[in-house]
């Protein structure tokens, strides 16, 4: 589904952020992306997503190029996704509510469809007592979990987590890795920035390793099987 | 390149999206009223400035042609000039000249004439006895005549005393007309151009204040057309509120001052009032409003939410 080639990121004023990544990402594929602070997650992400634009090499997207695509098409490209973020990014003057529904205004979902994904979307992440309710109303943990239900109400085919777990204490994470587990269950593709190395690794899933901007590729069970050129 | 978005977008969706987003552009609106009614009567003063410039202008356009059928020269002949000597001088100049009509006129009938002009009835009275005017001759020019060169003409007449004729002043008044329409279109422009950059600004300023929330939901997928479009409603609702209480500023004034002019007109022979508005214009400028409020939002959005992300 998405492909990386050779893709290096150099943000101004500064040394080379990634470097020579070789990536591909499957239909239906759950993987981690690990490295210490500073290693470039947070910049591959951006690539993916077509936030920021790669200094270097190609991204595809079902073997179509889509580096340098217009403005337009990025919006489209972007809808397939869903994207969470460490800080949750929701906007505060909307309940919950809006909050979840916006991927599908913004989607051209039919009127009539709204209410009841939102409340399915909700209902997931259990928090459809919460729908009428501001996220400053929310602790960190109600926050990332609707922060979680905007990006799957739209049925995304990828999923794009950044440090989901990074401000909530062990038993949290637990339970939103969980959620991202059963997402990825009904076929969502997820990949998940942490830097969380046991929680990862409870997991046993496909892991890549970021050292200074360069990727590894891990096995499930943790080993370093290849390392990317 | 497309990416298949999960839904079609059909007119209705269509429709409904854009009345989601008025319905939470006037939400946003209530919730700071002072600021949004300070700019809408700064934008409705600036409306309504040009609106009363073109009334007024349309006043005078409407004087000016009334009076442009009653060019007229009149001969003052002199005091020993009997009536049937007028009658027949009358007929001597309508075979000679390019004049349309000449008509000598009774002096006791331009008395009577001059007493019905109220400002004058006290001084006709005293001259009711021993009328001091003398016969005179109306002379209604050709259409195209040179009424300067005419009355250059008549005035060398021995029985003529007195040439009067009003053209010159007409000419003056046409010259003030059409000066008046030219600096009334500049004072429009220039105030349409203002109204563009408060709008420009205001909704500047708001898309600033809302950099975070853009930023979210082009985060989510919106394209520039969906994050525009509350502000392309904001904008378009500032020009339509702003030509409305231009409306109605204008209006208020024409209502105020129409029994000046009314006075005034009554001075000059005129008979009109200030027009008020047609409901063709009052929708034409409401409909105005909105599109310079789009167009001007549209010119924000353009420089502002492109640099997001
Ligand atoms: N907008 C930017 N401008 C300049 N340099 C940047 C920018 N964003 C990131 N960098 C640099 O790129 C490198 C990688 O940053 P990135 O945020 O991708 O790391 P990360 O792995 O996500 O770190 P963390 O775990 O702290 O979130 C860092 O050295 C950082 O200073
Ligand atoms: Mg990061």
């Amino acid at each position: 589904m998405i492909r990386l080639q050779n893709v290096s990121k150099r943000y101004p004023d500064s040394g080379e952020a990634i470097s020579q990544i070789n990536l591909q990402i499957d239909y239906g594929e759950l993987l981690f992306l690990t490295g210490p602070s500073g290693s470039g997650k947070s910049t591959l992400l951006k690539i993916i997503a077509l936030i920021t634009a790669p200094t270097r090499g190609l991204l595809y997207f079902d073997e179509r190029n889509v580096t340098h695509l217009g403005r337009n098409s990025i919006a489209q490209y972007r809808s397939r996704m869903g994207l969470v973020f460490q800080d949750h990014r929701l906007l505060n003057d909307r309940t919950v509510y809006e909050n979840v529904a916006l991927p599908l205004r913004i989607n051209g979902f039919r009127r009539q469809e709204i209410p009841g994904r939102v409340r399915a979307a909700l209902d997931k992440v259990s928090l459809l007592h919460k729908e009428k309710s501001l996220p400053m109303a929310l602790s960190g943990g109600e926050q990332q979990r609707v922060g979680i239900a905007r990006a799957i109400v739209h049925k995304p085919i990828l999923l794009l987590a950044d440090e989901p777990t990074g401000n909530l204490d062990p038993q949290l994470s637990g339970e939103i890795m969980n959620l991202f587990m059963q997402f990825n269950q009904v076929g969502v593709a997820t990949l998940i920035a942490s830097h969380d190395i046991n929680l990862i690794q409870s997991y046993h899933k496909r892991t890549l390793q970021l050292t200074a901007g360069r990727l590894r590729d891990a096995a499930v069970d943790g080993q370093v099987t290849a390392v990317s050129s | 390149m497309k990416f298949a978005s999960p839904r079609k977008i059909v007119i209705s969706h269509w429709l409904y999206h854009h009345r989601d987003s008025l319905n939470k552009t006037i939400t946003r609106l209530s919730h700071r009223p002072i600021a949004f009614l300070s700019t809408v009567m700064l934008i409705a003063v600036a409306f309504a400035i040009p609106l009363a410039l073109f009334t007024l202008a349309h006043a005078i356009e409407d004087i000016t042609t009334g009076w442009d059928n009653d060019k007229q020269i009149t001969l003052f002949l002199h005091q020993d000039i009997n009536l049937d000597s007028a009658n027949q001088l009358a007929a001597d100049l309508q075979q000679q000249f390019a004049i349309e009509a000449a008509n000598a006129m009774d002096k006791d009938q331009v008395l009577a004439d001059f007493s019905q002009q109220t400002q004058y009835t006290l001084m006709a009275k005293t001259w009711q006895d021993q009328n001091p005017l003398p016969h005179i001759i109306k002379i209604q020019p050709a259409e195209q005549a040179n009424l300067e060169h005419l009355a250059g003409l008549f005035a060398t007449h021995p029985d003529v005393a007195q040439v009067q004729f009003d053209w010159l002043w007409f000419q003056r008044l046409d010259a003030i007309a059409q000066m008046m329409t030219r600096i009334q279109w500049i004072i429009s422009a220039l105030l349409i151009i203002t109204v563009i950059l408060i709008i420009v600004n205001v909704v500047r300023w708001e898309i600033a204040d809302r950099m975070q929330e853009i930023e979210i939901i082009k985060l989510i997928g919106a394209s520039d057309a969906f994050v525009q479009r509350p502000f392309l409603y904001f904008g378009a609702m500032l020009g339509l509120s702003g030509a409305c209480i231009a409306l109605l500023m204008a209006q208020a004034s024409a209502v105020l001052l129409n029994q000046a002019v009314l006075q005034l007109a009554d001075l000059f022979a005129g008979d009109f009032a200030l027009a008020s508005f047609t409901s063709t214009s009052i929708l034409g400028l409401i409909a105005g409003g909105a599109l310079i409020g789009l167009f001007a939002a549209a010119i924000a959005a353009q420089q502002k939410i492109h640099t997001i992300i």
